[in-house]
């Protein structure tokens, strides 16, 4: 009997690792920010507001469990206990639902405050296209935000989008991006409007005889576009950046530069920890504060 | 499907002619005036003010398919996309940097805008907003609601006066923005050849009653634009003259606008300007619009002896001005006078005027007459609000149920 | 959270609206449904009967969508959808006024639907000239004639005349207690200024101004303040539940002023005097700050006002999705902001509300102004 294909193709592939060769008992604070999304949970933990360890997986059906998942899986390898982390700050969706979290801040204020962490100070304009939702942030030079826009009503121009497609594709999502760009000529773009008709337009033109590549590149372009719009109403202004999970998603990121005229940075850092860095880098001003250091 | 010949080349001919005519007007400093729908457009005639409807711009923006780019522009200023996709596509062809994507380029710029309260209020708050853009004024003419939708013939007479008043505010003003007086002599020849291009009109819809009918939707959506924009001219007369001895023609050799005419439907609301080729889809399924309900409301008799007291009586019973029985009415009497069996319901996403009460207009269409009625989810000129292989699903079930 | 209980007089007065208009019903007469902001109430109070503020209700709107396009405003869809479930069956009239396509079309069908409760259509004139409060004036004397034959009692000149005293009387104990807010520690939160407000919507006004007098007593010797970080406004509609105030004031925003529907714009403005009534009561609607028609001069003007008199430190523009007049008006108000360097957040609601994404963006908004 034939195997079936049981790969899945949205699956996005879960990590950890150990970034600096340190030993945290000679750090003098030790923090952590649990960034529990809709679609992806990341933990991060910092030594003296230097990024230490991380880990990214996907959100189970209770974030509770998933923010004590990700967050022991970060320390994992490294010795470190819960208990010896000084103050964790909880941001995302599920922010209220991090039991070990001291305090809980916004995935807007976290994201640009990770933003700038991960690209420098010159940031201004942080896009952060995350599971189910899409934000606009204008920042200060500090990483403080000045404004910000959010799309959190469709899933089109945001991650979930782009597993519904990988999917419909069948091409791992980690390979989507390249495969849509992989093409000529840019076609038109699919329905922007709602996810629903993008993959119903998808499936139309795939069963036309369209080639994977070139539906990739129509329904990509559908997300930029949609992106784009936010990005426009909220001002663009250099350097602008981009967060969140669908960052490494050259296809929607290269498309979104070309409608903009402006070309993100390009990070050192896996931008999917921006909120999770923000959130670390707010509990030690926290912390600090309640020590008496500020 | 016969092409009428009247028809070929309206666009080049009259549309381009148009807008290059108020184009010159700006260069030549003669005052411009963009008007709302349902605003008694001879006082501006009259006193040669040259006619700019942003309503039509919109129908063209979305013809030539640049209305939706337009729309993005407002969008991103901060408008928002459930408003009416007219304002959007005008309000961006005012905000936008690029000149050179507006077709005809682009709406010259007025004097002052016009509008009356007859208009929905959408066309009030869009006028709102193309005036503070524009930083230019907004004139409003106050018309009185008429709550029971009454006739011409029947309406309250403080209702005439209260109009006539407003007429008379109205003159004041535009005397002062122009600087200069009122004819009344030029205004009685206004009036007379408005209410001639209006009887013609009426005329040439009539012959539709026809079957096989002798001209179809397309073609009414382009004609009518005299009618709605500058009926107080020659140049409509003498058009409309053409048109109706044509369609007269064909309405008595009984050549209908297709050959194997099934089904005639009425077609209410707007179409898709920008898929007029949708009538032609329809056309190949044996269907033929026979009545607009866009093509029957903004006619009115006039007299030029009595100028003011014409136009009170023209623009009061419009039927944006009545409560939604009076269009019932309308697609009631289209339905029986043009013997059609099936009626098109098209909403325009967030036109609240022409789809509150189409299940209403359903439900009695079907219960006095027999005849089912089809609404359709599509816009005027936003097509990221049509989804073509859904609406044509929808009709051609519909056409088969007009089988049974 | 909440304050002492002063507040929860009326509260329960709010809640319980619907048996108070039974009540009322009971002595023989008559309760008139309105959007008691642009209806000239006293009118209706000079006719005895009660004029009762209607409400959008949050349900969903599986029987008003039959009549009503999805596109529809959820003001209008929610009070049609509380009509057809009876829930309004107290009401033995309702009065609405043209302000927009919503309520005009509502008007339209809901005389195809049923004569229960009857319909009355208010006209508006858009401009504010000494010609339209000539043509509002003749409209408002026709809407007193209606009522008098509709309730059998004649409005005389002196009983009007009363009803302007009684609504001022109102607007002034409303006024004061808003400038209470003006201070650093404001005595109340603003779901429960919100609450106060409403019930004045649904109340006979003699019992509220007399409530309103014991309140301002009780907060004179309040020693509990409500807590909040920062100073905030609440611009927008009619507000119909403290849902959404709930969530901001959860989130630590202290909302100090209004300019709603529902809030400040309802009582700010008196009558100026009585020897004209039907005039003078004429003049005052139609000069109120609103959306309706090309008048957004009289919002901005309002707006500012507020934001400089209780010392706002961030705005939330609230808007109900399709409602065009405040769709429209929006970007123009948020420029008027940026010119003045205040901080807005625009939050578009549609019911049921979203409450994590909504706390989501106001939290993320009180932390951009800490």
């Amino acid at each position: 009997m034939a195997e079936m294909n049981t790969q899945e193709y949205w699956r996005w592939p879960e990590y950890r690792h150990t970034v600096l060769d340190k030993d945290w008992h000679n750090s003098k604070i030790i923090t952590a920010g649990v960034d529990v999304g809709s679609v992806g949970s990341k933990a991060v933990v910092m030594l003296d507001g230097e990024l230490y360890a991380y880990s990214a997986m996907r959100t189970g059906g209770v974030s509770e469990a998933t923010a004590v998942k990700v967050m022991n899986w970060a320390i994992e390898e490294t010795g470190l206990k819960l208990d010896d982390l000084h103050y964790v700050v909880g941001t995302g969706y599920g922010r209220v639902n991090v039991p070990f979290a001291k305090r809980t801040i916004t995935e807007i204020a976290c994201h640009a405050r990770g933003a700038h962490y991960i690209y420098g100070p010159t940031v201004r304009t942080v896009l952060d296209i995350g599971g189910q939702d899409c934000k606009a942030i204008r920042c200060d030079e500090r990483g403080k935000v000045l404004s910000f826009l959010m799309n959190d009503k469709c899933a089109a121009g945001t991650g979930r989008g782009l597993e519904v497609f990988a999917d419909l594709v069948s091409v791992p999502i980690q390979d989507l991006g390249k495969v849509s760009l992989s093409v000529d000529e840019e076609p038109q773009p699919v329905s922007n409007t709602c996810v629903i008709f993008a993959k119903a337009e998808s499936l139309a033109l795939l069963r036309q005889g369209w080639p994977k590549e070139r539906v990739a590149a129509a329904y990509h372009a559908a997300m930029a576009d949609r992106i784009v719009d936010l990005l426009m109403r909220v001002g663009v202004e250099k350097d602008f950046v981009v967060t969140g999970g669908v960052a490494k998603n050259a296809g929607v990121i290269e498309r979104v530069e070309r409608l903009l005229s402006i070309k993100s940075l390009k990070p050192n850092i896996d931008p999917i920890l921006a909120g999770s860095l923000g959130a670390a880098l707010f509990a030690k001003a926290l912390y600090e504060k309640q020590i008496g250091l500020r | 499907m016969t092409r009428l010949q009247t028809l070929e080349g309206f666009y080049q001919n009259h549309i381009q002619p148009y807008y290059q005519n108020a184009h010159n007007a700006e260069r030549d400093g003669k005052p411009i005036a963009y008007v709302a729908s349902t605003f008694p457009v001879e006082i501006l005639q009259a006193m040669d003010i040259t006619p700019i409807w942003p309503e039509n711009y919109a129908s063209v923006c979305a013809a030539r398919q640049v209305s939706v780019r337009l729309a993005e522009i407002a969008e991103r200023r901060g408008y928002s996309r459930d408003l009416c996709s007219y304002a959007r596509t005008t309000i961006g062809s005012i905000l936008t940097t690029e000149k050179d994507i507006l077709p005809e380029g682009g709406m010259p710029k007025p004097t002052f805008l016009v509008a009356s309260t007859a208009a929905c209020d959408t066309h009030l708050k869009w006028f709102q907003v193309l005036s503070h853009h524009l930083k230019r004024p907004l004139y409003l003419l106050d018309s009185p609601y008429n709550i029971t939708g009454a006739d011409a013939e029947n309406l309250e007479p403080h209702y005439i006066q209260q109009y006539m008043s407003q007429l008379e505010e109205l003159i004041t003003f535009l005397e002062k923005q122009t600087n200069t007086k009122l004819d009344k002599n030029r205004l009685r020849k206004i009036i007379e050849l408005s209410d001639r291009t209006s009887n013609l009109w009426l005329e040439i819809q009539d012959y539709r009653r026809t079957i096989p009918a002798p001209m179809g939707a397309r073609d009414a959506f382009s004609a009518v634009f005299f009618m709605l924009c500058i009926p107080a001219t020659q140049t409509a007369v003498n058009f409309y003259e053409k048109l109706r001895d044509e369609v007269k023609e064909r309405a008595k050799n009984g050549i209908g606008k297709i050959q194997n005419e099934r089904y005639r439907l009425i077609w209410d609301n707007l179409p898709m300007w920008f898929n007029l080729k949708f009538f032609n889809y329809l056309n190949n399924l044996g269907a033929v619009t026979v009545a607009e309900t866009f093509s029957h409301v903004w006619t009115g008799s006039l007299d030029p002896s009595k100028p003011l007291e014409s136009l009170a009586k023209k623009y009061l019973p419009n039927f944006a001005n009545c409560s939604v029985e009076r269009r019932i009415n309308l697609i009631l009497n289209l339905a029986k006078d043009f013997h059609a069996n099936g009626i098109i319901l098209p909403t325009n996403w967030g036109c609240r005027m022409m789809s509150i009460g189409e299940t209403i207009v359903k439900e009695v269409l079907y219960e006095k007459l027999g005849v089912p009625s089809l609404i359709l989810n599509v816009d005027s000129s936003d097509w990221r609000n049509y989804n073509e292989a859904q609406v044509k699903n929808q009709i051609e079930t519909f056409i088969e149920t007009l089988n049974a | 959270m909440t304050a002492n209980g002063a507040v929860d007089k009326f509260r329960e007065l709010f809640e319980t609206r619907d048996a108070i208009a039974a009540e009322w019903k009971n002595r023989g007469k008559k309760t008139i449904g309105c959007i008691s902001i642009y209806t000239p109430e006293e009118v209706i109070y000079a006719a005895e009967s009660l004029p009762v503020g209607i409400l959008g209700g949050t349900k969903s709107f599986a029987k008003a969508n039959v009549y009503l396009p999805s596109f529809s405003c959820s003001f209008i869809c929610g009070f049609l959808e509380k009509l057809l479930e009876n829930e309004y069956r107290y009401l033995d009239l309702v009065t609405l006024p043209s302000l927009c396509d919503s309520i005009w079309g509502f008007y339209s069908i809901w005389k195809q639907i049923s004569s229960n409760p009857e319909i009355y259509l208010l006209h508006y004139p858009s401009k504010r000239s000494g010609e339209a409060i000539k043509y509002f004036t003749k409209e408002v004397e026709k809407f007193k004639n209606f009522l008098e034959k509709f309730t059998g009692k004649e409005i005389s000149k002196k009983a009007l005349e009363i009803a302007v005293d009684v609504y001022n009387e109102n607007r002034r104990l409303l006024k004061r207690l808003y400038m209470l807010r003006k201070s650093e520690s404001p005595p109340i939160f603003g779901f429960e200024a919100l609450e106060v407000v409403l019930s004045s919507m649904t109340t006979p006004k003699t019992l509220h101004n007399e409530l309103l007098k014991e309140l301002l007593t009780d907060l004179a010797a309040r020693q509990e303040y409500p807590e909040g970080e920062v100073r905030l406004l609440i611009s927008g509609h009619i507000l119909d539940n403290t849902d959404i105030l709930r969530v901001v004031e959860g989130a630590g925003g202290l909302v100090v002023a209004d300019d709603l529907d529902s809030g400040s714009r309802y009582f700010w403005s008196l009558v100026e005097n009585t020897h004209n009534p039907i005039e003078n009561v004429s003049q005052r609607y139609l000069n109120l700050p609103s959306p309706y028609g090309p008048n957004v001069k009289g919002r901005i003007k309002h707006l500012t006002d507020m934001i400089k008199e209780f010392n706002v430190e961030g705005v939330v523009f609230l808007t109900r999705r399709f409602c065009d007049p405040y769709l429209f008006d929006h970007p123009i108000l948020e420029q008027v902001l940026k010119q003045l360097g205040v901080p807005f957040l625009h939050l578009e609601h549609a019911y049921p509300l979203a409450k994590a994404s909504l706390r989501t963006r106001v939290e993320a908004f009180i932390e951009m102004l800490r």
